[in-house]
């Protein structure tokens, strides 16, 4: 092809980086006696036109042998169908990337970005996620009439957005022609940008008030985008008013997402919050055997449950983890898989990890959230506002380190290991009874992993 | 009589062939070579210190994939960075995305929003996306929780170092890349004379390949040590 011909000169013209980082990211159409060359976005486009564009031209009339042979430079992108197609059935590059969205014909499906690879089949519920999962089928089952709007929030890769990918396809399982729009609050934001400034603004509102259910990830990216914030407060009541379905995520709770217009934030809590925390060990392992079986990889119990075990912080961790097990598998055409080899290929991030939580960063951790001194920690006084961080740097230290229960007490102060196993249990005796040091354990759990 | 010698680069490529691989590296240039041709898509996040080769090998990468007619986009951020995030946008197109140095904008709010948008765009497209940076993922200094998160999101690789006297192996491999030896004993010479630095022994490499073609003599030591004793005056 002359755009693969034409790289190969220009790797002899320019710094190979340079071809790398500029020219090779240009998509080539060819029509006729024309050479398109779509830019991703201005950026490279300015810099393409005023360091290389010139040697470009040179080179593709040398390879066609005609030196009317015309090469336009142009922001945009083509549909892509990589490997090349042939060159006379090249389609006319579109102009523009950020064309507002557009309006389907009635009774054709709806584009609406649902990943049909997250649905509740293959949603493992466990403790942590119970309620937000019921939540969301019954949402599922009853578009906009009981819970409307559906917050749900939790740390970062926990699976929010697969509950609303699920509600999405369990809508158009049962309605394939509902309206049904997934999306980042950024695309929002963008689109509503792109119709501003392309003077489309109207398409853009009719857009989003006529779908029958929208939902919307990490809506803390909203914050300080005022002019967002009133798009969607509009958008969110005219939804409402017709009834239509309303899912959003956040990392945190309403009230707790700063820079959100008042009015958006109680808005939000007109139906049902929900929580979504971290999973527990069983649910874990549920995960790791089910994401396994997703990767075609056949996971003995014993290795499902060290992975479980050593990659806790969320289930992007897991699923890190286990790809790069199915990988080595695939490489080394390893048949089966044992836990001396899952130790082997994951050496190096287990190392990291094991580098990363220790225990004197727990105890610092734990000291500087509850505005002590770390010595305090490894100190004889037993009042509760130190006992009970100190119990709860004990009980992370055991669940997030490998070190024993004698080595932990040795940590803080030469406690006995049986202080270690009192502290373990009072901690997860209290973490079902008080909310507070519940919610005190997981953001510092959180604050530790990531 | 010297011979005059073509003002050729003498710049080896950024190829998988020019690549030396250190055994603990095999599964990783393996790897690549696969994603290179786009029989594995998904996210890999490729780590390790400085001169390990992350840049050589995710540009081989792009090569390859280029070659082959696909679309990339190679985003060296510490050289990117001062231009804003820009670059991040529009590439929907890119069969593969490969991000270098992302750990010299991590820290800045915006680089690390427009990453994780990115990142996003990528799985939503399903794109291969190859991350470089000098740490493994969940040890880099990320603020923003959603990005660090995403960062640790597919396989993680670490690129090993070469040992000191794999370096000047590498030096050899590449000279006999380039169609010239450089026998054992003047490489364990070169070994005990020479600062193992990467760069500085391929500038090196491109003396001795420019001096032996010159005079059309093969490389000893006593070459060598004209090409030792020039560079140092030269210095």
């Amino acid at each position: 092809m002359l755009w693969q011909q034409c790289l190969q000169q220009l790797e002899h013209h320019f710094p190979e980086q340079e071809v790398n980082t500029w020219l090779r990211t240009l998509q080539p159409q060819q029509k006729e006696s024309m050479l398109f060359l779509l830019a991703p976005n201005p950026f490279v486009l300015q810099h393409v036109h005023e360091n290389y564009i010139g040697q470009v031209v040179n080179i593709v009339r040398s390879l066609t042998g005609d030196p009317n042979y015309q090469v336009m430079l142009q922001i945009g992108t083509a549909d892509v169908a990589p490997p090349p197609m042939p060159e006379s059935q090249a389609p006319i590059p579109q102009s523009e990337p950020d064309t507002p969205p557009v309006i389907e014909v009635e009774g054709a499906v709806f584009a609406g970005n649902i990943s049909h690879k997250m649905r509740f089949e293959n949603f493992i519920e466990g403790q942590s996620n119970q309620l937000a999962r019921s939540a969301s089928l019954q949402v599922s089952e009853k578009l906009g009439e009981t819970y409307n709007p559906l917050f749900i929030y939790g740390g970062v890769g926990l699976g929010k957005t697969h509950l609303m990918h699920a509600v999405g396809n369990a809508i158009l399982d049962e309605a394939p022609y509902a309206r049904v729009l997934y999306l980042h609050s950024e695309k929002f934001v963008n689109d509503m940008v792109s119709g501003l400034r392309n003077n489309t603004i109207d398409q853009f509102k009719q857009y989003y008030r006529s779908v029958d259910a929208l939902l919307i990830d990490d809506i803390q990216f909203f914050a300080r985008k005022a002019r967002s914030m009133e798009e969607f407060f509009h958008t969110f009541n005219a939804l409402m008013e017709g009834h239509k379905q309303i899912i959003l995520t956040s990392d945190r709770f309403p009230s707790d997402v700063e820079g959100i217009d008042d009015r958006l934030r109680s808005r939000f809590s007109w139906g049902l919050t929900v929580q979504i925390e971290p999973p527990d060990l069983k649910t874990r392992v549920a995960i790791v055997h089910t994401k396994a079986y997703e990767l075609r990889l056949e996971i003995p119990d014993d290795v499902a449950f060290f992975i479980a075990e050593r990659f806790r912080s969320n289930i992007r961790h897991l699923e890190g983890a286990l790809q790069r097990v199915a990988a080595s598998v695939r490489l080394r055409n390893q048949l089966n898989i044992t836990l001396n080899f899952v130790q082997d290929t994951l050496r190096d991030q287990l190392n990291s990890q094991d580098r990363q939580v220790t225990m004197h960063n727990i105890k610092k951790t734990v000291a500087h959230y509850y505005n002590l001194r770390i010595a305090v920690l490894d100190s004889k006084k037993r009042t509760r506002s130190i006992a009970r961080p100190r119990q709860l740097a004990m009980a992370l230290s055991k669940e997030l380190t490998n070190h024993s229960l004698p080595e932990i007490g040795l940590e803080f102060g030469g406690r006995d290991h049986t202080t270690v196993i009192h502290a373990c249990r009072k901690v997860k005796e209290l973490l079902d009874t008080d909310l507070r040091l519940r919610e005190d354990y997981y953001i510092l759990k959180r604050t530790l992993i990531n | 009589m010297q011979q005059l010698t073509l003002d050729i680069s003498l710049h080896d490529g950024y190829r998988f062939e020019s690549f030396y691989i250190h055994r603990e590296n095999v599964d990783v240039v393996n790897l690549l070579g696969q994603i290179s041709l786009n029989q594995q898509s998904g996210q890999f996040f490729f780590w390790g210190k400085k001169q390990v080769g992350k840049s050589h090998l995710l540009q081989s990468c792009c090569q390859r994939a280029s070659a082959a007619g696909y679309i990339t986009a190679y985003l060296p951020l510490k050289l990117l960075a001062k231009h804003g995030v820009y670059c991040t946008k529009g590439l929907s197109h890119a069969a593969l995305i490969a991000i270098d140095d992302i750990d010299s904008v991590l820290g800045q709010p915006i680089w690390e929003e427009a990453l994780f948008h990115l990142i996003n765009e990528t799985r939503q497209n399903d794109q291969t996306l190859l991350l470089g940076a000098n740490n493994h993922p969940s040890l880099l200094k990320c603020k923003l929780p959603d990005l660090a998160s995403r960062l640790i999101w597919g396989a993680s690789y670490q690129i090993h170092a070469l040992s000191e006297l794999d370096k000047f192996l590498a030096l050899q491999y590449r000279a006999r890349q380039r169609g010239f030896e450089i026998p054992d004993h003047v490489i364990s010479y070169l070994h005990n004379h020479h600062p193992s630095d990467l760069n500085t022994l391929i500038r090196l490499l491109n003396r001795i390949d420019k001096k032996s073609l010159a005079t059309g003599r093969k490389v000893t030591i006593p070459l060598i040590k004209t090409i030792l004793r020039k560079n140092y005056l030269d210095t």
